[in-house]
């Protein structure tokens, strides 16, 4: 679906990413997290065809981004952070954009929109930011695009939407569809993310899918000192320790989003020497 | 289906267009209207006696023409000036041909007939209002709607309708470029960049006239004979083939403007936001 190679890329002086490989495939939902200003958005935005490498080769569906071609554009949809809409009616929107995706599903942007609770007769400009987004997420996922990146998609929902969020993603996954969400808000997306991808200072700090984790780490709370000395990572709650830790064998649980981000970025060294011993 | 360019996608990206700027254009239409009515009275109001000439409708026309025209060719691609605007522009499942293609139509064909179209509107409006009013003091002074296609004021041949739309289109070509290039303020920059590109045209044909070219100077209008002057007693005449004349006032007249539109496609299909 989407294949990187060797990327380099970098702003006037500000050098993004050096050497990048990595690809995504269809039939998952990927996370990309990491810091801010670490270069999630950019390499979304390179994806799209928005920005142009300097250096290596990205593939997206066999088509290179920055050709930019209908046949392209049709089947990749992106709900960028700062995003905009034009101040019409949704209906007058649907009928303007939709003819642009021959695959879209108007049945099912019904469905989404009534989930996300949005008025269908209301003016798009006249809507809050977040009724805003959730109406160009219900286009994005009914368009059918086999490619959907999604850039903070959470930010800006309230708890409910953020729920709803999960469960309308979680449907609209099929085998040909690949869905890259980059987030900081690793909480919000819990449970749905099946590969988690961390970019730090431009490069990929770590990249695992989720059974995987599970079958390597623990995240619990510390019993004694012993399980506090051998933590990946630690953290104080009132209830205790709470750890991420090397999986022991009878082991099963939850993975911790945002514990497992901080252990990467805190303790990357013996995080990648237990993936890649 | 193609991929540069497809009659049905083109349709769409216009009609997509319309959708979302129709509010806009309507309200730009009749703010437009409104101010020309304010203006034609204006013109009455300082001149009863002979109101509504045919030069204050013709330099009404010509002025009003190429700002407002030059303005809103500037402000075509001010989307790409903000990055969620240009995602949303940019992802548009159509080629770069077809949404520049689509700003010719909008910049020129439609503005152009929308334009004539309101100004005679009001002029219309505005001669027949101003003639009942001079009637009753002056019954044999009446004045017409000026055709400013054939308008005696400006030095317009027969060919004067060809002359004007492909005067307009270099302009709007012109500043449909800016529009590309500049993220902000896209209308001064345009402006100020065309004459710097003017004036250092104007120097580098000076220098080189002034140093390359020997004594004399040009005969005729197209710069194809040159006399060159001996001590002023042994003459020469120096000709260049009619044929390279004819082709750089070709390219001149007509070239211009596609050239700009060219410049404008690379320019878009390079564009990141």
């Amino acid at each position: 679906m989407v294949s990187i190679q060797n990327l380099s890329f970098a702003y006037k002086k500000k050098p993004v990413f050096d050497g990048l490989n990595l690809s995504f495939h269809a039939g998952h939902v990927y996370g990309l997290l990491g810091k801010n200003g670490t270069g999630k958005s950019s390499l979304l935005r390179n994806i799209a065809g928005l920005l142009y490498p300097q250096k290596g080769t990205i593939s997206v569906n066999g088509f290179n981004p920055a050709d930019r071609l209908p046949v392209f554009l049709q089947d990749v949809f992106m709900v960028p952070e700062e995003f905009y809409l034009p101040d019409i009616p949704v209906p007058d929107f649907i009928s303007s954009y939709v003819p642009f995706y021959p695959r879209f599903n108007s049945d099912k942007f019904r469905d989404y929109i009534s989930v996300f609770e949005i008025p269908s007769d209301s003016t798009l400009q006249n809507m809050s930011y977040g009724q805003k987004k959730k109406v160009l997420i219900s286009f994005a996922l009914a368009s059918n695009a086999k490619l959907l990146l999604m850039d903070e998609p959470t930010n800006g929902l309230d708890i409910m939407s953020k729920s709803q969020l999960r469960k309308i993603l979680a449907q609209a996954l099929d085998e040909e569809r690949c869905i890259i969400i980059s987030t900081h808000q690793v909480k919000d997306l819990e449970n749905l993310i099946d590969r988690i991808t961390v970019i730090d200072d431009g490069k990929i700090l770590f990249d695992q899918n989720v059974e995987e984790i599970s079958r390597k780490l623990s995240f619990r709370f510390a019993v004694d000192e012993a399980d506090l000395a051998t933590a990946l990572y630690s953290e104080s709650s009132l209830a205790g320790n709470v750890i991420v830790t090397p999986s022991r064998e009878e082991d099963e649980t939850r993975i911790d989003l945002e514990l497992l981000y901080k252990a990467i970025v805190t303790n990357s060294g013996k995080m990648t020497k237990l993936f890649h011993p | 289906m193609n991929q540069f360019f497809s009659f049905r996608r083109f349709s769409l990206l216009v009609s997509k267009h319309w959708a979302d700027n129709k509010k806009r254009y309507l309200l730009s239409v009749t703010g437009f209207a409104l101010l020309l009515i304010v203006w034609f009275i204006f013109t009455i109001l300082v001149d009863p006696h002979t109101p509504m000439q045919q030069e204050i409708q013709i330099l009404t026309f010509f002025f009003s023409l190429f700002g407002t025209g030059a303005f809103y060719a500037s402000q075509y691609f001010r989307d790409l000036g903000s990055r969620a605007k240009g995602i949303n522009f940019l992802l548009v499942p159509a080629s770069a041909f077809e949404k520049i293609l689509c700003s010719i139509l909008f910049t020129l064909v439609i503005f152009f007939s929308v334009f004539t179209a309101v100004f005679y509107l009001v002029d219309i409006l505005m001669v027949t209002i101003s003639n009942q009013f001079t009637a009753a003091h002056d019954p044999l002074r009446q004045e017409s709607v000026i055709n400013v296609f054939r308008a005696a004021i400006l030095p317009f041949d027969e060919m004067s309708t060809l002359n004007v739309l492909l005067i307009f289109a270099a302009v709007q070509s012109i500043f449909l470029l800016g529009s590309v290039y500049f993220a902000k303020y896209s209308f001064i920059k345009t402006i100020i960049s065309s004459f710097v590109v003017f004036f250092l045209l104007f120097c580098l044909i000076y220098l080189l006239y002034e140093h390359l070219m020997p004594r004399g100077g040009y005969v005729d209008g197209f710069l194809t004979s040159y006399r060159v002057t001996v001590n002023g007693t042994d003459d020469h005449l120096v000709r260049v083939p009619n044929w390279i004349g004819d082709v750089v006032h070709f390219m001149l007249v007509y070239g211009i403007t596609p050239f700009l539109w060219v410049v404008s496609y690379y320019r878009l299909k390079e564009k990141q936001v």
